[in-house]
């Protein structure tokens, strides 16, 4: 197991306050990461702090890697992305290869043809000449992940990947992770805490301050004594969430803002 | 009708449409997938401080307006981001401090100011050959920013985020690109005017991305739709004495509104075969 990224203590924020205290983790080469918690807890923040988009306020955060740019593949948001943009599908594969030291150099036809590849491998390739105006979201999720892929990282990052796209497609993406895994260690950011505890090695827990579960089973008594206020995950034959009604008598004492996801209850 | 191309402004008209047409091409396609037409409208009337400065410090008034809409281009990005002024508001406040100066410097000079109603409304039958020199200059850089940068300008437009990720240089770009909107913008307020350059840097753009999708393409068909259109509505204005930059503003809007109609009689016609296939 080679370390890629190693967070020492690390405290990060805006103008507004803290948002994450003492963080330390470290993401290796094998690594498949859920990382949960609530909304505003943290967990964009921390992904933002891996790729360098934020500054620590204190701590240290190294990378391993040895190649520019590409080491760090990330699928963000697609909430973040302007649809109505006019761009061609294989335009956005082939900004996965950006870098700081681009500049002149022109994307040549070695690149294009990777990116053709990989669409075609995501089974989009007839795709390639469309705009993402045209694309449902399940599509322009997989063109996200070319987009991610194109550049051979040794860490894939994905914050939220299941909204927008329908249930079919995610098992398959999913699956594709899984694949992806045996190349490249993952961190996967989800709200839906049961589907992805199904599909990772080890949970994050982040809200504020960062707990690492070293297993992707993961109780409510855990998840409690970690302040992190989300709802219970079970394993079975198929991926799904057990929900359990909020039940005041069984609360921890050290967490009274214990808070069951609303819509599911 | 060939017969008034020998005159020397017209000629001259001609040419600065097609200058105009280059640079507004490039730099209203940014605009328009950037959706960067209120700041750009902000940086337009924002120049007319410069104007009036020019007039009252006895220099060329452009030379002035590129001054001011620099500024106000970086001034509007910078309090947007270091302060807790919202963009749009930061936009509306420097769009009618720019226009307040010019008026006040231009009130303050003494004499009348003869050619003000030509950079309000512009007059493309009286460009300069100076004019046409800096909008040839201008059309070269912007061409040749568009063709070395193309791809780096385009993938930090969709995802401004991703690109810093990936340690771009999205800063120096977001910096060069509002420069050379504020120099485009300026060097065509003597075609088209403060109030109407905005038209240059939108309208052709908008009608190219009702058949295209593809910034490349949109840059390519708004320019073709731009000289077209700059032409029909130039020679319009000759025949009927009426002013140049409003009718060719006119005409613009009228081929938007042809195309649309095309468009909304294509998709018509889509629906109903795919009814019929069905």
């Amino acid at each position: 197991m080679n370390e890629l990224i190693k967070l020492d203590n690390v405290t990060a924020g805006y103008d507004n306050g803290i948002v994450l205290r003492n963080v330390s983790i470290t993401v290796s080469d094998q690594d498949f990461i859920g990382v949960i918690g609530p909304n505003g807890g943290g967990k964009t923040t921390l992904i933002k702090l891996i790729l360098g988009l934020i500054k620590p306020l204190s701590g240290t955060i190294q990378r391993f890697d040895n190649q520019e740019g590409s080491f760090i593949g990330y699928l963000p948001q697609q909430s973040q992305i302007d649809r109505k943009f006019p761009i061609t599908v294989q335009d956005i594969v082939l900004s996965g290869l950006m870098s700081a030291s681009r500049g002149l150099s022109r994307y040549k036809s070695k690149d294009k043809k990777q990116a053709l590849d990989l669409l075609a491998q995501m089974g989009i390739g007839h795709l390639a000449k469309r705009t993402a105006a045209e694309l449902s979201g399940g599509q322009l999720q997989r063109v996200f992940i070319c987009r991610a892929l194109i550049s051979s990282p040794k860490l894939l990052i994905l914050d939220e990947p299941n909204t927008f796209v329908d249930n079919r497609f995610e098992h398959e993406m999913y699956e594709l992770l899984q694949q992806f895994n045996q190349k490249m260690a993952i961190m996967i950011i989800s709200h839906d805490v049961g589907t992805i505890s199904y599909f990772v090695k080890t949970i994050a827990c982040v809200n504020t301050y960062l707990h690492y579960h070293p297993s992707n089973i993961i109780t409510e008594e855990q998840l409690a004594g970690y302040n992190c206020p989300l709802q219970i995950i079970t394993h079975g034959d198929v991926p799904h969430t057990v929900l359990q009604k909020h039940d005041h008598s069984h609360d921890h004492e050290h967490d009274h803002d214990h808070q069951h996801e609303q819509t599911h209850e | 009708m060939t017969g008034i191309l020998s005159y020397d402004f017209v000629a001259h008209a001609v040419e600065a449409a097609f200058l105009a047409s280059i640079t507004c091409g490039f730099i209203g396609a940014y605009i328009v997938a950037r959706r960067m037409v209120f700041i750009s409208g902000g940086i337009t009337h924002a120049s007319f401080g410069g104007i009036g400065l020019g007039y009252f410090m006895g220099i060329n008034p452009i030379v002035g307006a590129a001054f001011f809409s620099i500024l106000s281009a970086f001034g509007i990005r910078l309090v947007s981001k270091q302060t807790d002024i919202r963009e749009d508001s930061a936009i509306g406040i420097l769009w009618s401090f720019g226009m307040a100066v010019g008026i006040i410097f231009i009130y303050l000079t003494p004499g009348y100011a003869p050619n003000l109603m030509s950079y309000l409304f512009g007059s493309i039958l009286t460009v300069t050959p100076t004019d046409l020199a800096f909008m040839g200059i201008l059309a070269v850089v912007t061409t040749t920013v568009f063709l070395l940068f193309y791809r780096t300008i385009l993938f930090i437009s969709f995802d401004e985020e991703y690109a810093r990720s990936h340690n771009a240089p999205v800063e120096t770009f977001n910096y060069l690109m509002l420069t050379l909107v504020a120099l485009v913008i300026v060097i065509n307020i003597r075609v088209a005017g403060i109030i109407l350059v905005i038209s240059y840097l939108t309208i052709p753009q908008s009608t190219a991305n009702l058949f295209v999708n593809d910034l490349k393409k949109i840059i390519i068909l708004s320019m073709i739709i731009s000289f077209a259109g700059s032409l029909t509505g130039l020679f319009l204005s000759y025949y009927w004495n009426i002013p140049s930059g409003a009718t060719i503003i006119f005409v613009f809007v009228l081929i938007f509104m042809i195309a649309r109609g095309i468009v909304y009689l294509r998709n018509l016609k889509q629906r109903k075969s795919s009814v019929i296939n069905s």
